[in-house]
């Protein structure tokens, strides 16, 4: 498995496991684990802070090193973790958003990033879904895929303009009935 | 690969979630989130507290004739309290420490002392709390249930209290807690000390101490 392979994973089973303790039916039960969790978070917050730190104070924390962190998928999953990876929430989501434009464009979509904040990360989106593979839920998918790799410590993506886009299904919907009609009518 | 959409959240802003400090504890009638020093309720039928916010205590805690009465939230020393070791024996605790208050269920005086299971009742007739509510008339201004005259003679101390009732469960809860073996040992009677001499100085003890 690929460093990235093995993060996403991870993430996996920890959102498995909070589901699980969630689901328990005796509050007071999952309370030992949340306790335990935010203790062990504090420890690896301070030490990692400390950490950092002494980088910076050898006065080795330039481009290079910040990229370098940013750049490992591990490394950069465990500093947004603790909220303390090198470049802040806009930084990240407005590079997602760079990233994101070719490929959208493709399918004749163009996003703008209207707002970057930890509480909602606002897009626009607009133009005509194309390729017939796409709906407007993968494409919606798509984007909150994207920035929530880029910002994991964002609360919720806001995707304005989505219905707009959705043309192309629009036109097709009828198609689809009259065809699943006539088969009917020929069965009998 | 990410979370499903249904989740919201980036992964860091669930597991920050869940992971929220405990003593974000919730208030027991509405849900509010209360601090770890918050008022109880008893309720009266069910022989219960409850842990809840300002202004649930407010609003339940003073209807008159109703499921729930406010537990007070202040005690203090009783100073130039009268009773002798003969009347203490006569109350059969086999410990140092005990709590008595008014049972509005059973009509009588209950007898609670702390032990590593946990409250235990005594179950001998008090007859000897007559005469010590004749020694000591501020005996008979406890509210029932939710208010008790606490009692510490261990180690040579002749220490009395007015409590509220909450105080005296949260003393049984860290002996419990910290009680080992058949003395108890140096963590629990160094928390027992710590406990007797809040409540001295302040008629409270601190949340922070119960927990640490």
């Amino acid at each position: 498995m690929t460093d990235a392979g093995v993060v996403a994973a991870q993430q996996r089973r920890i959102d498995e496991l909070i589901a699980a303790l969630e689901a328990l039916d005796d509050p007071r039960a999952r309370e030992p684990a949340k306790e335990l969790l935010q203790v062990v978070l504090d420890l690896h917050t301070n030490g990692l802070a400390r950490l950092m730190e002494l980088i910076a104070d050898a006065g080795a924390m330039d481009d290079a090193m910040t990229e370098a962190l940013a750049r490992d998928p591990q490394v950069a999953a465990l500093l947004l973790l603790h909220g303390l990876h090198p470049q802040d929430l806009p930084t990240r989501v407005a590079r997602a958003v760079d990233k994101m434009r070719p490929l959208l464009g493709a399918q004749g979509i163009r996003i703008e990033l209207l707002d970057a904040a930890e509480e909602a990360v606002r897009v626009q989106v607009s133009g005509r879904l194309q390729g017939k593979h796409n709906s407007v839920g993968e494409l919606q998918q798509e984007i909150e895929h994207a920035i929530f790799e880029a910002a994991p410590e964002a609360m919720r993506v806001d995707i304005a303009g989505l219905p707009e886009v959705n043309v192309h299904e629009l036109r097709f919907v009828p198609n689809r009935t009259e065809v699943a009609s006539r088969t009917e009518a020929g069965a009998q | 690969m990410n979370a499903p959409a249904s989740a919201g959240r980036g992964w860091v802003a669930r597991l920050h979630n869940f992971a929220r400090r405990t003593d974000e504890a919730q208030c027991e009638l509405c849900g509010a989130p209360i601090l770890y020093d918050h008022p109880h309720l008893f309720e009266v039928a069910k022989r219960k507290l409850y842990c809840c916010c300002r202004a649930c205590a407010l609003l339940f805690g003073n209807q008159q004739g109703t499921r729930y009465r406010p537990v007070p939230r202040d005690g203090h020393y009783l100073d130039g309290f009268h009773m002798t070791d003969l009347q203490w024996d006569a109350l059969a605790i086999p410990i140092g420490i005990a709590f008595f208050f008014y049972d509005s269920e059973t009509q009588r005086v209950a007898a609670l002392y702390p032990g590593p299971a946990g409250g235990t009742q005594s179950l001998l007739e008090l007859t000897a709390w007559d005469e010590l509510v004749a020694d000591n008339p501020e005996l008979a201004q406890l509210q029932p249930d939710v208010e008790a005259l606490l009692v510490n003679r261990t180690e040579g101390a002749r220490d009395y209290y007015r409590v509220p009732i909450d105080q005296c469960y949260a003393l049984t809860g860290l002996i419990r807690a910290r009680w080992r073996g058949l003395s108890g040992g140096a963590q629990a009677w160094d928390a027992i000390h710590r406990f007797f001499a809040a409540l001295k100085a302040n008629g409270r003890v601190p949340e922070g101490l119960l927990h640490a």
